[in-house]
């Protein structure tokens, strides 16, 4: 068996893989997924091969997925039962997902399968994201928060079908019931979507949202449980094969736990519709980034003209910016969000504390006199 | 800790307040010791990354070879950092005011 190809790693390697974790964690922490779109491409801009840095890349998003589904479960938003019985799903559709991968190499090469991954990004980015981020965009609009929470048309269809030895009761629906059966889709489908662009929540929130009735909030701290018991299961499998270069997942993970940290305390300042926005935007800038690359994959495959390697250069490159503008621009917005909530909540404790102080005051004044 | 309860006293002095007592300035370094102790310990087992890094790779080339006795280590590995790393983070943010509203 041919010997793997381990990075050597320096001081210039060690900062930009502490950074993108620092920003992939603190977006993950909000919305539940994220980062792992930069940090494979980054891993292997710095050398790795491809296998190494999706293996590599999920045996740090575990323990921060943990880290962070721990800090949200405080915060009373995580419903550990839902997350569980999605991962267990979610790691069957990891490994079928792989199955599909490996048979399109082995038919197409590397160039078919950048180009079923490709597809499968700008299908899912293009629907989910422009959906999420209208409805964002429509929640804000009306001014509705979480207390106004609406369960859409959908889920409560969904939760109205009986099927007899299926149903069972989730917190995160205000303990209202649902069939296994709606779930075991969604979980494999976040499972697959997992295997081939790396980032399950894409489609695992949205889905526990408008199919299941999840609260935003809810939905992406879910999400971390499930990307736990997914990207454990998966980083045992690509471990046992070799394949994972703990060195590298440990320092993403220096940079990402903090990032989660601060991702999760951001979701308690915030309203559903703020988690909403900042994943649409997201999806919506990544999906802009595959956009740039298709011509590539097209022409390696020859079903276009053959392109100059300049161009080829420029466009991977833009592509690849791209990228890293949708994880700043996500860094951003949730940074700005927590500030913002955080003076605001200063400010309205502040102005609690003062009209205590001055009820306390006129109440010993009126004694007095 | 001695350091951060003579900063404590040179930062009332300088505001005009009272003296602190023991008790504040226990208070006080309590407030930091679970970030500083976390801390430690992360720095230790980043260190220890450092310096048996080479046979880290050795052992994922092993598993890849077949000798698979040792596969799990790196799962263990990720488990441990992300109990204490993110022990620490979360200190770290707490220590620094950055805490999620009640």
């Amino acid at each position: 068996m041919d010997a793997i190809n381990f990075i050597d790693l320096n001081i210039f390697t060690v900062v930009i893989l502490f950074i993108v974790g620092f920003i992939g964690g603190m977006v993950s922490g909000f919305i539940g997924s994220g980062g792992a779109f930069v940090l494979t491409p980054a891993m292997m801009s710095l050398g790795a091969s491809g296998i190494v840095a999706v293996a590599s890349n999920m045996a740090h998003k575990f323990p921060k997925a943990l880290v962070g589904s721990i800090k949200r479960h405080k915060y009373g938003q995580v419903d550990v039962k839902l997350g569980i019985i999605m991962g267990i799903f979610a790691e069957a559709g990891v490994f079928y997902g792989k199955e599909v991968m490996t048979g399109i190499r082995a038919q197409h090469g590397n160039a078919g399968t950048d180009l079923y991954v490709s597809l499968v990004f700008i299908v899912v980015l293009a629907l989910v994201g422009t959906f999420v981020l209208r409805d964002g965009i429509r929640m804000k609009r009306s001014g509705k928060g979480d207390e106004e929470f609406e369960t859409p048309k959908f889920a409560k269809w969904i939760q109205s079908i009986r099927i007899p030895g299926t149903m069972m009761r989730f917190s995160a629906i205000d303990n209202k019931e649902v069939s296994v059966l709606f779930i075991i889709p969604i979980g494999f489908a976040t499972g697959m979507l997992a295997a081939s662009i790396a980032v399950g929540g894409f489609i695992g929130v949205p889905a526990m949202i408008y199919i299941l009735g999840v609260p935003a909030l809810r939905a992406t701290a879910t999400e971390l449980v499930v990307a736990f018991v997914m990207g454990m299961g998966g980083s045992a499998f690509y471990a046992w094969e070799g394949f994972v270069d703990i060195r590298l997942a440990m320092i993403i993970l220096a940079g990402s736990l903090f990032g989660v940290q601060l991702g999760a305390i951001g979701t308690t300042y915030v309203k559903d519709y703020m988690v909403k926005f900042v994943m649409g935007m997201i999806m919506l800038i990544v999906l802009l980034s595959r956009l740039i690359k298709l011509p590539v994959y097209l022409s390696d495959l020859e079903l276009i003209s053959v392109l100059d390697p300049g161009l080829i250069e420029i466009l991977n490159t833009l592509s690849f910016i791209t990228l890293a503008i949708a994880l700043l621009s996500g860094m951003l917005v949730i940074t700005s969000a927590l500030i913002k909530g955080m003076m605001e909540h200063r400010r309205d404790t502040a102005a609690e504390v003062a009209r205590r102080e001055y009820e306390k005051d006129l109440a010993v004044t009126t004694a007095e006199s | 800790m001695r350091k951060i309860a003579e900063r404590y006293i040179e930062e009332a002095a300088r505001e005009g307040d009272p003296l602190p007592t023991v008790k504040d300035i226990k208070a006080s370094i309590k407030k930091y010791r679970p970030a500083i102790s976390f801390g430690v310990v992360s720095v230790a087992l980043y260190s220890l990354l450092y310096f048996f890094s080479t046979d880290l790779t050795h052992l994922a080339q092993d598993s890849h070879t077949g000798q698979k006795t040792w596969f799990f280590l790196p799962i263990v590995i990720a488990l441990i950092f992300s109990v204490i790393h993110g022990s620490f983070t979360s200190h770290f943010w707490d220590v620094l005011g950055v805490k999620a509203k009640n």
